[in-house]
């Protein structure tokens, strides 16, 4: 069972699409947050670096992207669940 | 709240005691520089402007710099021009009286016949003014005599998180205590306008914030510019930043929950109590300048990547929220609230504790800045345009 001890990130908003890790997580980390009062988990693929962001669910290319639950970038490509979210995959929405 | 001030002739209420020394004009600079020098007391700055720029410049230069002799935190003032610029000693001095009838004395360098009798008599002059301004008692005043201002700079993804919503409810404190709030920065809102443009107290004030984010992106698309070539900067972005937008929506957190009373011009003194918004750049000098020449006794500082920034006239507090950053620069910061992103402290009992922290800033407890005297260099005025 996961512990509340283990939160490594944060989920701001629960309708957002990204969380922040507040410590480097690298490839088969499991970022540990809380939503809707519920500890959530997601593999991680790749590396997030310390306070950078990661999609908590598959994003499509042109899908807006949402923290502190507004709209925050678009993707500029596909995101799968558990990358890291920074400028090679999103930019400011149109 | 109660806290231990300086009050004014003019009714408002101090938290330093300093003489300013005031070049109306750049050529003025090093004269204010050697004189505030010889003197124990008194502070200067470097003002790159008072003559070749346009009616609007002026116009900037004339309300940050008799806003910042109008400052509450200065005892009084003397101006030293050169003699021959737009912004003379007479018309600054008019400018300044007519906002604060506190003491004020001028000098102009032509007049005086060169720098070294400029700066001999001008010592004389200061060092009265010390003494008259050392002889001044704090006395106990309610903390809604308070003007702070809420700046970010160098921000990563903790100021966001937890920096600007820690000073959202400390803004909400201090409005609840009947004192004043600013916050300011429009490259810092765009993306974000929308949210805080309801929050307005009226439809008309809250237009006029849209405004002044419309009117700086079409300014910028007219010199061929965008306001999104410098933001987010290098260093937000390796802190995890990535697009403006998600800049501006953890930015605004600073503002708190309360509603807007206020939207002003740089630099310009409000004229209610509460949460007021002011247009200022992003650029943290001349975001700082221009809310001290508004009247903010104090301004409170947030930063993930580190910042050294002073003012000569307002004690600025350096408060971070990453950890590793207060370990890093504790040279240069005054609070940590990371304990906050671990969990282990609540919002709430952090604003708590930054509001006993400003209380002591009041009453004399020296922020980094004011140790290591910075400030001098760092008060820069916003421009419209080239210089002529």
């Amino acid at each position: 069972m996961t512990m509340a001890s283990e939160i490594n990130a944060i989920l701001i908003s629960s309708i957002d699409d990204v969380a922040t890790v507040i410590t480097e997580l690298t490839e088969g980390d499991r970022a540990v947050f809380i939503k809707n009062g519920e500890i959530t988990q997601v593999s991680v693929v790749g590396t997030i670096p310390k306070y950078h962001k990661l999609a908590i669910r598959d994003i499509k290319r042109t899908d807006p992207l949402r923290k502190y639950g507004e709209i925050m970038g678009q993707a500029t490509q596909d995101i799968s669940q558990g990358s890291h979210v920074h400028e090679h995959n999103i930019a400011s929405p149109d | 709240m109660k806290f231990w001030g300086y009050r004014r002739p003019d009714g408002l209420i101090g938290i330093r005691n300093h003489v300013l020394i005031l070049p109306t004009v750049g050529c003025a600079n090093e004269t204010c520089r050697i004189i505030a020098g010889l003197v124990n007391g008194a502070v200067t700055l470097v003002n790159q402007n008072g003559c070749g720029e346009v009616e609007g410049n002026l116009k900037l230069t004339q309300t940050v710099l008799s806003g910042l002799a109008a400052n509450p935190n200065v005892y009084g003032t003397i101006l030293v021009g050169l003699g021959c610029e737009p912004n003379s000693v007479e018309v600054m001095g008019d400018i300044i009286r007519s906002m604060t009838n506190k003491p004020l004395q001028s000098l102009a360098i032509q007049e005086e016949g060169g720098t070294v009798k400029t700066i001999c008599k001008a010592v004389q002059l200061a060092q009265q003014m010390i003494t008259e301004a050392s002889a001044r008692r704090r006395e106990e005043v309610d903390i809604s005599e308070l003007m702070v201002g809420i700046e970010c700079g160098g921000s990563d993804a903790t100021s966001g998180l937890v920096a600007n919503p820690v000073m959202g409810h400390v803004s909400d404190f201090l409005i609840d205590c009947g004192a004043t709030s600013m916050f300011s920065e429009t490259p810092e809102i765009i993306g974000a306008e929308h949210i805080l443009a309801k929050r307005c107290s009226t439809p008309e004030m809250g237009q006029k914030l849209l405004d002044m984010c419309a009117t700086l992106e079409a300014d910028l698309k007219k010199v061929n510019e965008s306001v999104r070539s410098g933001q987010p900067s290098p260093g937000n972005k390796a802190g995890g930043i990535t697009t403006l937008e998600e800049k501006s929506l953890g930015c605004i957190h600073k503002g708190g929950t309360k509603p807007i009373v206020e939207v002003i011009e740089y630099a310009h003194r409000p004229s209610k109590k509460g949460l007021v918004y002011m247009n200022t750049p992003g650029y943290d000098l001349v975001s700082v300048t221009a809310k001290v020449a508004a009247g903010c006794q104090l301004i409170v500082f947030t930063t993930g990547r580190g910042n050294p920034l002073g003012n000569p006239i307002a004690p600025v507090m350096k408060v971070t929220a990453n950890r590793d950053l207060f370990v890093k620069m504790n040279d240069n910061l005054d609070m940590d609230f990371s304990d906050v992103l671990l969990g282990e402290k609540t919002m709430e009992g952090m604003a708590r504790s930054v509001l006993e922290e400003i209380i002591e800033i009041a009453n004399g407890k020296k922020t980094k800045t004011e140790i290591y005297g910075f400030g001098y260099s760092e008060t820069v005025i916003q421009r419209l345009c080239a210089y002529i």
